[in-house]
């Protein structure tokens, strides 16, 4: 009796937390099936219909599985994401998720894909002579989610906000140099520096912190850096439900200055592993996936070559290669570096690591990105040479060995991927095999994410997987971070070029030059020597992939890691 | 018997703040020998490349730049307000945290559980009353492969059979009952071959005891010597696998977690592990250590009470 009370319990409990009327019927067979034990009929007849109970009861829970685009007449695009939102403050980081952040709030200016900036909060805007002074005229009439005015006094407000925690953004270069920034009138500002620093705007179009909160948000002394009292921004989305963990569901922010959404409702759902979301997307609980590295290259294949969905690949966002430490060991030589260049055949490695969907990266940057558009020499897949340069260098291989040597020391080379990484590894392993043909031996080793670093920076390893940032960023915080201690590997990397120290101070020249034309040709020298000296080898160009359900119109990615272009998807009619 | 009683759990629960301190300070100061500081990590995590002014900075908002054993000591002052500390990454504090992850965690723990004890305690019983039978190399396979079978790839399975072929239940998330099923099977099906193997063996030993042939002799039915002798004198031993796998279950299924997308304490352990979040690394662990001592301890007083042979002079 006291297991039928239990079931009793449990069927309420599950009827009310999950109210749907074909959970009559599971309490229906609930109750011929107590009714029946009362009346004693056999055993085997009731457990036939406890049998019956259990499966009308799977079959009742089942009914909500799928996306509930269209379903009461609202439009909502369902998205997987491995990563709680956080909390929405638009002035900090972790474990703010970018593409959250960048869906409520908006930045003065743009950066765009092929690396030009246009208006977006600020209407246009002025820089003065000395280059030290920006002046930006805001756009009237936008409004918060809430109603309220977006001016000068709320640009000033956050501006101080996120000053009030300077150290924290030292990253961004513009932080150092800003000397502050004061109210014109109503919708014009001014922000002044200390000395000129071209990339101000690239900096000012990134997803944070620089970007804008509604005064109903602020906390007690405005310190953003503590918390926010409640997500309030101009962009065209408005946090509607959170459940942390679980998901969030962001609806049309009404008031919204541009172009309104197409869709009522966008629902991010947290799934941490990679192979679930795909399976939740393959059983159409998800609308789309987009984005690097949100499922396996194998398993976005997989989905692909189904023929079911619709998939899209932006333009090029970052880049991935190897950077090799130059401080000590074989990879001094720079003909030992050429020769690895030379005996990989890149194109069969990234076709079959990443089954095609992204390109072969013959430089470090790919065209688009600002100032990168240079004639360089791509080193292609020539095994011949590679043994060629190698002899040159020193290394040779003697009778009946399949490494080579020089002065008896062996050319055994490390490299660190990281562990977890469903592209490095097989990478690694691949390289391995490629350059064991040339008479390099590669030891492969797995580690955790920021160990590799480590090691290259304190030249305990010989080669680390290594990326770009990708815009807006890129190329300026790149070249910044070459020339910086600790920061990105690069400064160690290259500590054993000759070149070294010269690389270092034609940074300091590009990031304050006020000469567009020195400017481009400083990027060149820089970009060019990096290149001839094969410090990196660059591996392939990573790009947003997408795939999305057929019920959904055709949309062209952006080849950005924060900005998924939700305002312009929608369903078919 | 009831005084004594007392007293042992009395004993037990006077060494517990003893155990935890111990393992406070293994778990402090061993988090401390990983190579890469936590600040580095969360700025690098946050897509920024840290700078020295950056780590810094984040060092001394985090408390990272005290000198070990006072940051210890505040540690400790948090554990005992119930506070636990502060998240580095979130900035709340980690009982908060914690708490709100828990009951998924317990509520998919005691579901497994209870499947668990379900199936494998009259399959057990039945394998090995028929020693011979087909039943029993039917049981004992199943439970082998089902103890051999890697939680991830069982997961994916039952997620690919009874999801996306089937459509019966949804791929991962919370919310119904429906949700629970998968997750639960997932993690009982290792368990249930467990115990069925393990309560099979102790039974056929305790089977061919000889007050088993005695109390035949005495004309009691086999169903009676079963249920009420032999059952009772299988189980009780085993109450403390029951009681570690509880206490395993609560703290957390990693693998299960993630691949369901269950937000339990599992998920946000491997979250903090990545993300270097001390405190609640720390404190996890003092919270599950305590939650073992306690599931310890409950086994212990059960087998007592049902058992009144196992004497109190052993824990002396």
């Amino acid at each position: 009796m006291g297991m039928q009370h239990l079931l009793v319990l449990f069927m309420l409990f599950t009827f009310i937390h999950n109210p749907q009327p074909e959970k009559g019927w599971g309490i229906f067979y609930l109750y011929v099936y107590l009714h029946t034990l009362k009346e004693e009929i056999m055993l085997k007849k009731s457990c036939l219909l406890l049998v019956i109970l259990i499966v009308s009861l799977l079959a009742s829970c089942s009914a909500d599985t799928k996306t509930d685009a269209n379903h009461s007449g609202k439009k909502t695009i369902s998205i997987g994401w491995p990563l709680d939102i956080g909390p929405l403050n638009p002035h900090t980081y972790l474990p703010n998720q970018m593409t959250a952040q960048a869906m409520v709030y908006e930045s003065l200016v743009e950066y765009n894909d092929d690396g030009t900036i246009s208006p977006k909060l600020a209407e246009k805007w002025k820089v003065s002579d000395d280059q030290t002074t920006y002046t930006f005229y805001l756009r009237e009439g936008v409004k918060y989610s809430d109603g309220s005015i977006f001016n000068a006094d709320n640009v000033i407000r956050n501006f101080n906000a996120i000053l009030e925690n300077r150290k924290a953004h030292s990253w961004m270069g513009m932080v150092k140099h800003i000397d502050y920034v004061k109210k014109i009138d109503d919708y014009t500002v001014a922000l002044k520096l200390d000395e000129p620093y071209y990339p101000v705007l690239n900096e000012l179009a990134f997803v944070r912190p620089f970007r804008f909160l509604g005064d109903a948000g602020f906390p007690k002394n405005d310190a953003t850096s503590k918390g926010i009292k409640t997500a309030v921004g101009t962009g065209p989305w408005a946090l509607k439900e959170y459940k942390k963990d679980k998901y969030a569901i962001f609806k049309r922010n009404d008031n919204y200055w541009g172009e309104k959404p197409k869709v009522d409702e966008v629902k991010i759902k947290i799934i941490p592993d990679s192979e679930s979301i795909a399976l939740a997307f393959e059983n159409q609980e998800l609308d789309l996936i987009y984005g690097r590295g949100i499922v396996s290259l194998d398993n976005y294949t997989y989905l692909k070559d189904s023929g079911n969905y619709e998939t899209a690949i932006s333009e090029p966002l970052s880049t991935q290669a190897l950077l090799f430490n130059t401080q000590s060991g074989p990879l001094q030589q720079l003909k030992v570096r050429q020769a690895i260049h030379y005996a990989i055949n890149k194109q069969s490695l990234v076709s079959t690591v990443t089954h095609g969907t992204e390109k072969v990266a013959d430089t470090l940057f790919w065209d688009a990105i600002p100032y990168a558009d240079i004639d360089l020499k791509a080193l292609k897949f020539d095994s011949k040479k590679a043994k060629s340069l190698l002899n040159e260098a020193g290394w040779k291989l003697e009778n009946g060995q399949t490494i080579r040597t020089k002065d008896g020391q062996k050319l055994e080379l490390d490299l660190t991927y990281i562990a977890t990484d469903a592209i490095q590894k097989p990478m690694a392993e691949m390289i391995q095999g490629e350059l064991a043909k040339v008479g390099i031996k590669l030891d492969i080793k797995g580690t955790d994410v920021m160990v590799g670093l480590h090691q290259l920076m304190n030249d305990e390893t010989d080669i680390n997987f290594w990326r770009t940032n990708g815009p807006p960023t890129d190329p300026h915080n790149f070249i910044n971070e070459s020339a910086t201690p600790n920061a990105s590997g690069v400064y160690e990397a290259k500590r054993g070029l000759a070149e070294a120290k010269d690389l270092n101070k034609k940074v300091q020249q590009v990031l304050v030059s006020t000469d567009e034309a020195k400017r481009s040709q400083l990027y060149k020298e820089i970009l060019t020597t990096m290149h001839d000296e094969a410090l990196f080898y660059p591996i392939s160009y990573e790009t947003n992939n997408v795939i999305y359900q057929k019920s959904m119109q055709k949309f062209v990615p952006r080849a950005s890691e924060y900005d998924i272009p939700y305002t312009i998807m929608d369903f078919k009619k | 018997m009831k005084k004594t009683l007392w007293l042992f759990c009395l004993k037990r629960l006077a060494s517990l703040p003893i155990i935890l301190l111990g393992v406070s300070l293994l778990t402090f100061f061993l988090m401390r020998i990983v190579p890469i500081e936590p600040a580095e990590v969360i700025l690098r995590l946050s897509g920024v490349t840290p700078t020295t002014e950056s780590i810094r900075s984040l060092e001394k908002e985090m408390g990272l730049n005290l000198p070990l054993f006072e940051q210890y000591w505040l540690w400790l002052k948090d554990v005992l307000s119930l506070q636990f500390g502060t998240s580095f990454v979130s900035k709340l504090p980690v009982a908060e945290e914690l708490l709100s992850k828990f009951p998924a965690t317990v509520l998919l723990a005691i579901s497994s559980f209870v499947l668990a004890l379900t199936i494998s305690v009259p399959s057990g019983i039945i394998s090995a009353l028929y020693p011979y039978s087909l039943i029993n190399k039917f049981v004992r396979m199943l439970s082998i492969i089902s103890v051999s079978l890697p939680t991830f790839w069982l997961g994916f399975m039952l997620i690919y059979i009874f999801s996306i072929q089937l459509n019966l239940f949804p791929t991962n998330g919370t919310g119904s009952l429906a949700h629970l099923i998968l997750p639960t099977c997932t993690l009982a099906i290792p368990i249930i071959g467990l115990f069925t193997q393990t309560i099979q063996t102790a039974m056929t030993q305790e089977l061919t005891k000889p007050y088993i042939d005695y109390a035949y002799q005495r004309g009691l039915s086999k169903k009676t010597i079963i249920m009420k002798h032999v059952l009772k004198h299988t189980l009780t031993p085993l109450l403390s696998l029951f009681g570690l796998t509880l206490g395993n279950l609560m703290a957390g299924a990693i693998v299960v977690e993630q691949v369901f997308s269950w937000p339990g304490v599992g998920r946000y352990l491997i979250e903090s592990i990545i993300n270097r979040d001390y405190p609640v690394i720390q404190s996890y662990v003092l919270i599950v250590a305590t939650l073992y001592v306690c599931i310890n301890l409950c086994t212990d007083i059960l087998q007592r009470i049902f058992d009144p042979r196992i004497k109190e002079s052993t824990y002396d």
